[in-house]
Parts: C-alpha cells; sequence; structure tokens
C-alpha cells in the first residue's frame, strides 16, 4: 500500500508572477508552507483515513482504536493492518488473528483452535484437529482455547509476552489464548568460535494478565 | 402504559374501570375489575431517581372516570429504583470508546462497555471478565469454558438479584452463546502516599486535608474510577488532579510526590478497588530549600 505523496504547491507555482516583487512573494509562500506548516497538514489531510499518515498519526489512531500491534520495525505490515481493523473485521473466529500472523510472521505460525479427549482431566488432553485421526467429534470436545506457535529468528524468549496482548486483543472475549514461540538460540561454540543455531528452544506462556497495571484509571 | 398483571390467569395488560360490558356489549376493550380485587401494577419507567416510601400512597396521571378515583393503589416493592441524568464524569466515561466499536459485543472490553452502559447509574462496582483471566488467577476448569465471570456491587436501591437479572439479559442481548458466572466482589484498598514540600505560606494540615479530599472526590467509593474492576491508579491522573486543584502545590517552589501502591501479586479481577480515607497517607512539609530564592 503506499502512502500519499505530499503534493508540491503546483497550482500557485504554475501561476503568473506580475514582476520580480510577486515572484519573491510567491516563493516565500510555498517556501514557508513547506517549512513551516507542510508537515502538520499531511496528518491533518489524512486524519480520517489514518493509514495514509505518518507512523506518528497511525500509531496514535491504532492506540486509541484499541488494536495492540507488536512493533517489528514493519511500517507497511502495520499501516494494512490497521486499515484492516477498521475497514473490514469480521471479530468472530480466528480470522483477524489469522491475518495479523500472516502480516507480521509471514508463512511462519500455525494457529488452531484446540479439542479435548472426552473424559480425560481438562486441560490435560488437548490436541489439534490434524492430529485426530477420523472424526474429532467422535471422541474430542471443541474447547474455546486457541494455540498459536510462532517460528520466528529476530524473537528472543523476553518477546514472548509482548506478543501475548496484541494476539489476545484480536480474539473474542470467550477464547483463551496459548502462544509458542520457536527461536533460534545461537550459542557460540567455544572450540572454533562458529555459532551454532538451536531451533528447538521452545517457550510456552500464558497470558499472565496480572503481572503489571492493567489500565489507567 | 405501565404493563399490569393480575392475580387471574392470563395476567391482563389492559384494564378499563368505569365502562360496564354488559351495558356495551362489544365496545369495551380490555378487561372490567370487579369490586375489591387486587392486581400488581408494575411500572417499568421513570424520570429520575424515585424512591417512594413503602406503602405511601400511589395515584393515576390521569383520571378519566370518576369510579378511577374509587381504585386504591400504594407502593408495594422498589425491585429496581429510578436513575437521574448520568453526570458529566460518566459521560466522559461512556463515549471513551475506540472508532470501531459497533456496539457488538465480541471482544472482553465490549462487554463490559455493554454491561456499564446501561446500568452506570445502578452500579457501584462492575468487573467482567473471561476464561482466560480467570484461568490466570485460579488456575483451568472445564466449567470455565465459554463462561464470562461477573462481579457487580449495586448502587443503594437495587437488589443483588435485579441487578444479575438485568447482566444476564444485556450480555444474554449481546452474545447468547455465553455462560455468565457472578463472583461475589472483595474490597481492597488503594494504597496512595503523597509527599509534598510546600511554602511556609500555607497550613501543612489544611493542605493534607485538602490533598485528601481530592484524591477521595476522584478515586473514592462511587466514584467513576472505582466502578472498574482490574485497574490501576495512574500516577500521572493523580499528579495532575493535584496540580489543578491544590493551591499550595501550584507556585514554583513547591514540590510533590506521589506514590501509588502497586500491590499486584494476588490482586483477582473482582477486586473492589477504591482509596478509603485510611490508605491515603499525606505528609506535608514546609520546604527548607530554594531558601535564596525571594518569598520563601
Amino acid at each position: 500500500m503506499e502512502t500519499f505523496q505530499a503534493p508540491a504547491l503546483n497550482p500557485l507555482d504554475n501561476s503568473h508572477a506580475q514582476g520580480e516583487l510577486e515572484a519573491e512573494l510567491k516563493a516565500l509562500t510555498i517556501g514557508l508552507f513547506e517549512q513551516v506548516v507542510r508537515s502538520a497538514e499531511r496528518d491533518v489531510n489524512v486524519s480520517g483515513s489514518a493509514h495514509l499518515g505518518s507512523f506518528d498519526l497511525i500509531s496514535r489512531h491504532v492506540k486509541r482504536d484499541g488494536l495492540a500491534i507488536f512493533h517489528r520495525n514493519d511500517e507497511e505490515a502495520m499501516r494494512y493492518l490497521y486499515r484492516a481493523w477498521k475497514g473490514r473485521n469480521p471479530k468472530r473466529g480466528l480470522a483477524f488473528m489469522r491475518l495479523y500472523l500472516q502480516l507480521l510472521f509471514p508463512n511462519t505460525w500455525q494457529a488452531d483452535q484446540l479439542w479435548h479427549r472426552k473424559g480425560a482431566t481438562y486441560p490435560s488432553a488437548l490436541e489439534t484437529e490434524t492430529d485426530i485421526t477420523g472424526d474429532p467429534g467422535v471422541n474430542y470436545w471443541l474447547t474455546s482455547r486457541i494455540k498459536v506457535s510462532i517460528t520466528a529468528p529476530d524473537l528472543s524468549t523476553t518477546d514472548v509476552q509482548r506478543v501475548l496482548r496484541p494476539l489476545r486483543s484480536t480474539l473474542g472475549a470467550k477464547f483463551v489464548l496459548e502462544v509458542d514461540v520457536t527461536s533460534p538460540n545461537t550459542i557460540e561454540n567455544t572450540s572454533d568460535g562458529q555459532p551454532l543455531g538451536l531451533w528447538n528452544v521452545v517457550v510456552v506462556e500464558r497470558l499472565a494478565l496480572f503481572a503489571g497495571p492493567l489500565s489507567g484509571t | 402504559m405501565p404493563a399490569v398483571s393480575g392475580w387471574s390467569t392470563p395476567p391482563v395488560s389492559f384494564i378499563v374501570t368505569g365502562a360496564s360490558a354488559t351495558a356495551l356489549p362489544g365496545l369495551v376493550v380490555g378487561y372490567q375489575p370487579n369490586a375489591g380485587e387486587t392486581y400488581d401494577i408494575h411500572v417499568r419507567d421513570c424520570y429520575g431517581d424515585v424512591r417512594p416510601d413503602l406503602g405511601s400512597a400511589m395515584a393515576f396521571e390521569t383520571i378519566v372516570t370518576v369510579d378511577d378515583a374509587a381504585i386504591q393503589l400504594s407502593f408495594h416493592q422498589l425491585t429496581m429504583a429510578g436513575a437521574d441524568p448520568v453526570d458529566i464524569a460518566t459521560l466522559r466515561e461512556l463515549t471513551a470508546y475506540p472508532s470501531t466499536y459497533d456496539r457488538s459485543a465480541v471482544y472482553l472490553g465490549e462487554f463490559d462497555f455493554a454491561v456499564r452502559r446501561n446500568l452506570t447509574n445502578s452500579i457501584l462496582f462492575l468487573s467482567v471478565w473471561n476464561e482466560q483471566i480467570e484461568e490466570s488467577v485460579r488456575g483451568p476448569n472445564v466449567n470455565n469454558v465459554n463462561t464470562l465471570f461477573v462481579s457487580v456491587v449495586p448502587a443503594a436501591g437495587v437488589t443483588q438479584a435485579q441487578i444479575e437479572q438485568e447482566i444476564r439479559l444485556i450480555v444474554g442481548a449481546a452474545d447468547s452463546s455465553l455462560k455468565v458466572r457472578y463472583i461475589p466482589a472483595v474490597f481492597r484498598a488503594f494504597n496512595i502516599t503523597v509527599n509534598a514540600w510546600i511554602s511556609v505560606v500555607h497550613d501543612p494540615v489544611l493542605v493534607q486535608a485538602q490533598v485528601k479530599q481530592a484524591i477521595l472526590s476522584k478515586y473514592g467509593q462511587g466514584t467513576v474510577a472505582a466502578k472498574r474492576g482490574m485497574t490501576q491508579i495512574q500516577h500521572r491522573a493523580v499528579k495532575t488532579l493535584l496540580e489543578q486543584q491544590i493551591v499550595a502545590l501550584q507556585d514554583d517552589g513547591a514540590d510533590f510526590q506521589v506514590l501509588v501502591g502497586t500491590d499486584t501479586p494476588g490482586a483477582l479481577p473482582e477486586n473492589w478497588r477504591y482509596v478509603d480515607a485510611n490508605s491515603i497517607t499525606v505528609n506535608v512539609q514546609t520546604s527548607t530549600y530554594n531558601l535564596g530564592n525571594w518569598g520563601r
């Protein structure tokens, strides 16, 4: 998605200047406008469709409109996501969360609603639908738990909490979210100094909602 | 037209007195009561916070026939008091929602808002949470699946049973696929400490009382802030409040510090948190620094 390029003051620039004084006045007006007014004007101009505005504008709107976005230095994804949140958000189900994951962690995520074996103690026997052979409805019941697995090389273990909250904000009230983050933990091999990539460090965290202030009053 | 239900079966909804069905066959609409019959009349709408005493005499708004005056009306039971128009602080709270909110409750905050908006004057405290939050404080339980948890303290004049019934209706209208479970609210004080250094012009005792009063009027019981669950008082909000309201803290020589207790371990979503007179500590000293400046 392209942001709007700030237009130049072409109509004024192309208009006829009668004499040197008028030419100087024209140049001064254009110069002052570009220097003083333009940056603020861009944001005001697109404040009704903030995804076209500056990064400051969009982050302000994102916060105000109740969407938490995990910051990944990907401005385009943030713009797209914000637009989707405002415009075509079906709210129910996992549709929006899947879009969110695909934008921020392209093709390295999986999200499933979990089934639970009938008769077993909840939540000890959770399975995804693909893990169950045959019709899951026979021996399993559908829970409200959602399991998200993300494999991201640039996510450290401390980022898990930062991913959880934004993802939670895209899910309906009845769901329970669990997130796995698999990230490579680079350990320096002391013998030859070559880094050794490990891809099996899995961090599972449930949302600890009372870890800090929830909202201010 | 108030709904009327009689003891007869089925409940009648329209009573006409003073016209005889035998004298005017087919022309009388509604039910003709006989002398001595007793009815319960339920009034569902009123203007403002009306709370008549039990047993007080009532009257119809208009009397059409002479026979209407023979009806004796008295006030029998108050199930839910009416409500005055909301004040500005509440209006601010009720209008602070995201531009994407479309009165369709799906996310957790939208359920909270749906209930709060409808019952704002009937509650002293309301907290709405879901299975995820419940699980984070009390562990998983199969009975929590598809449940919305509500903790509510009704305002004076509203019974707990009545408010719970109302909330069940509101949540049911928003999303009928959820169960509602009520958890009793538990009071938990917010501890606030304010340390202030003021000019000798002001009386420290008086300033201490002013600070306490300002904080209580914003975070005490019954305030908008105390009606929410799962919240933490912002330092910034308290600072702004004191800067605006306490004259002694406004001059250049004055300084103050706000410490809000963050006893989050052990906090529960049903904690009804507000500041009471015992949980505020205000220490006011006359400033002894900046001695070289004028006026100190």
